[in-house]
């Protein structure tokens, strides 16, 4: 579960105030908004790589609002994959494991299981440079999942693939999502990748934050089917400071 | 009714040919810089003067009154013989006349060591002045030179020496006939202006005294060592073996200062970069107060003038404990300080570029794999800067090596102590050793060039 609550963000120019939204756990939830509305910001701050102002944000049962990033436990990919481009496809894939210090076998059998799920077997051996836009989220997406975090931030995994390739690569993200179970924040620009993947949509507008189901059946509507009253936007009232107007939307609690 | 369009022709030619002429001209300036170097050093012709005034030999030790003189001087590549074995050479000198018999022969007594014909070859006796119309004083070098003074006294009035000058083969060059007189008579063949040369070509010289007489000083220039016979047979090989650049490598010297500067630049490179890596990634990477002053601060050893630098490292260390004072100021520490000021600046440079140019999002990316800060900036950051860690290590290095002023004021221009290769060029200008600065300044280059292909090899390797 992701939980961000009452949490105040500023990062430049750009100002989040008692922003609140929820991500039961094991779904797919994605982040929208304008380019420039703080997506990315959010992100960060649940990865603890920004510092929130006020709040709290909880992962799982966790207050992890001061902790250090590495025990967040959380998978994160940045819009351009960012990997290590000093090291192969594997060092990449291994190298969360190797900082914990993880048995050579068992790192061996975590990077070749990667690969058969993200289908890289083939590119272990390459190094970064030379690798296409698919290959490079796919590896970049392999190391965030490596030491089985509970949680996968996706930074805008699939703005610079063509067409096909972003297809394939929606198709991937699900297959991950149900073999992991984990829980997703994804954020884009792009309606259709909401429509394809969501089973929650928030939308950043104005700093104003709204959350809706998204159309894949998410696992709390298996079982309840929350009521348009939940969802529909909620002003807390609170905050009317110019733009910096807040609404805080939960989802049904698990 | 429409205008007719003319038709325009446009050419970036001359935009193109103003680009090459600019380019051209630098290019050519860099390499003919370097290319006339090295022609210097390949069409220089080695002169040294030689001066025998007969107080020392060759090997530094004083001739005295009655000592013989054959191969005392071929360090010079000169030999002196007589006309006869048994009528050697022989330095006469100043002594009190004991004898009655000798007040009345030809004059013995000088203030200066000079170089005539003994009567006998023995040793025991005192030597005495050999006259006869066979006695002549018989000078031959190794190698050919330009006789440029010859002075003689002692030649009794009214008598006549004569000179012969003779070339390689034994062919008379010039002759001059000596009349005595009663203060020497001096030779001098080359004008003071330089505009009259010497006596080309000499071999050998034969110096006939009738009625006595003594050479007091010869002046010679000549190659300044005594060729093998192979050179004369490949005369190129020769230039290769012998050419100012090898005559300064023998140069004890020059061997310390270049020993000093490369092991001054390689430590002055460890240094920058261990100064240079924490403060460009701080700068970099983090943003705090004062972070503008900081970084105006490291600039400025880039913009002060090099002599201020050196100075005001020298107040600077005015107010230091004397003990620490005495191991550093016109100490080698003191090079590697006054190095490592300058050229430490310019490695910040370049490692903040370098940092800057890294994305920020992999230290973040390997945080959330599980990385501390450390972790990150070692496993991530470093490995990826490693092109830039060796463009900074090499602009150092150079940078260090022509550091020239705060040397000269900071750590002083002491031979064999502080002596780096830059105050080498500046010392041996001084002494107007065109030659053997020219030598020294492509010593410099050779080791710049030899730096930087390295760090392209490197560098190169890195990015594939």
């Amino acid at each position: 579960m992701i939980h961000i609550n009452h949490v105040t963000l500023q990062a430049g120019d750009f100002r989040l105030e008692n922003a609140s939204f929820q991500v039961p756990t094991g779904d797919y939830c994605v982040l929208m908004g304008k380019t420039g509305c703080g997506k990315t910001t959010v992100l960060e701050a649940v990865a603890g790589l920004k510092k929130v102002e006020s709040g709290q944000i909880m992962l799982g049962q966790q207050d992890v609002t001061t902790l250090h990033p590495r025990d967040r436990n959380v998978g994160y990919m940045p819009q351009d994959g960012a990997l290590f481009n000093t090291m192969s496809v594997s060092q990449n894939l291994s190298f969360a494991l190797q900082i914990r210090n993880a048995d050579r076998q068992v790192i061996k059998k975590r990077v070749d299981e990667l690969a058969t799920m993200l289908e890289i077997t083939s590119l272990l051996k390459r190094q970064i440079h030379g690798l296409s836009g698919g290959e490079r989220q796919r590896v970049a997406l392999g190391r965030a999942l490596s030491f089985h975090p509970t949680t996968l931030l996706l930074d805008e995994p699939l703005s610079a693939l063509d067409d096909r390739t972003r297809d394939q690569m929606c198709q991937l993200l699900e297959n991950v999502q149900q073999q992991t179970g984990v829980t997703v924040l994804h954020v884009t620009h792009s309606q259709q990748e909401a429509e394809r993947l969501a089973q929650w949509i928030v939308r950043i507008n104005d700093g104003l934050l709204t959350t809706i189901a998204g159309r894949r059946p998410n696992r709390t509507q298996s079982v309840q089917t929350p009521s348009s009253a939940e969802l529909a936007p909620q002003d807390t009232g609170a905050l009317s400071k110019r733009r910096n107007s807040t609404a805080s939307n939960e989802p049904p609690n698990t | 009714m429409a205008e007719p369009i003319t038709s325009r022709t446009s050419s970036d030619r001359p935009f193109l040919i103003g680009l090459a002429i600019l380019g051209a001209t630098y290019i050519s300036l860099i390499v003919g810089m370097l290319g006339a170097d090295l022609l210097y050093l390949i069409v220089h012709k080695q002169i040294k003067m030689a001066t025998i005034e007969f107080l020392w030999d060759d090997a530094g030790r004083l001739l005295h009154h009655g000592d013989k003189v054959t191969t005392q001087y071929d360090r010079r590549g000169l030999t002196i013989r007589t006309h006869s074995e048994q009528h050697p050479a022989t330095i006469f000198e100043y002594l009190p006349v004991e004898n009655e018999a000798l007040k009345n022969s030809p004059a013995t007594r000088f203030s200066t060591p000079m170089l005539g014909i003994a009567k006998t070859s023995s040793a025991a006796d005192m030597p005495s002045v050999f006259q006869g119309p066979q006695a002549k004083l018989v000078f031959h070098w190794a190698e050919p030179v330009e006789l440029t003074l010859l002075e003689l006294s002692g030649i009794p009035i009214n008598a006549v020496a004569s000179a012969r000058f003779l070339d390689v083969d034994g062919q008379l060059v010039a002759s001059r006939e000596i009349q005595g007189r009663t203060n020497g008579t001096l030779l001098e063949f080359s004008g003071k202006d330089k505009k009259q040369s010497g006596i080309q070509n000499v071999s050998g010289l034969e110096l006939a005294l009738p009625r006595g007489g003594f050479v007091s000083r010869i002046k010679y220039l000549w190659l300044g060592r005594a060729r093998a016979d192979w050179e004369t047979d490949y005369p190129l090989l020769s230039r290769l073996a012998y050419n100012p650049l090898t005559a300064a490598l023998q140069k004890p010297e020059i061997r310390y200062a270049t020993k000093l500067s490369l092991i001054s630049c390689t430590i002055t490179a460890i240094f920058s970069l261990w100064l240079a890596i924490p403060i460009g990634y701080l700068l970099s990477r983090y943003q705090f107060r004062g972070h503008n002053l900081i970084d105006a601060i490291v600039d400025i050893p880039i913009v002060l003038p090099p002599l201020v630098v050196g100075l005001s490292l020298l107040i600077l260390f005015q107010f230091v404990p004397r003990g620490l004072h005495d191991r550093v100021v016109y100490e080698i520490p003191a090079v590697v300080l006054a190095q490592t000021m300058v050229a430490a600046a310019f490695a910040v440079r370049t490692m903040r570029a370098t940092f800057d140019q890294i994305d920020s999002r992999r230290e973040e990316v390997a945080l959330t794999l599980g990385c501390t800060r450390f972790q990150a900036f070692t496993r991530v950051v470093l490995p990826e800067a490693r092109k830039g860690i060796l463009t900074a290590a090499t602009l150092a290095w150079a940078r260090a090596l022509g550091e020239f002023g705060p040397l000269l004021i900071f750590a002083g221009a002491t031979r064999m102590k502080t002596e780096v290769l830059s105050t080498t060029i500046f010392l041996e200008m001084n002494v107007g050793d065109t030659a053997a600065a020219v030598a020294v300044s492509l010593i410099m280059v050779t080791g710049a060039m030899i730096v930087l292909i390295i760090a392209r090899l490197w560098g190169n390797r890195a990015a594939i």
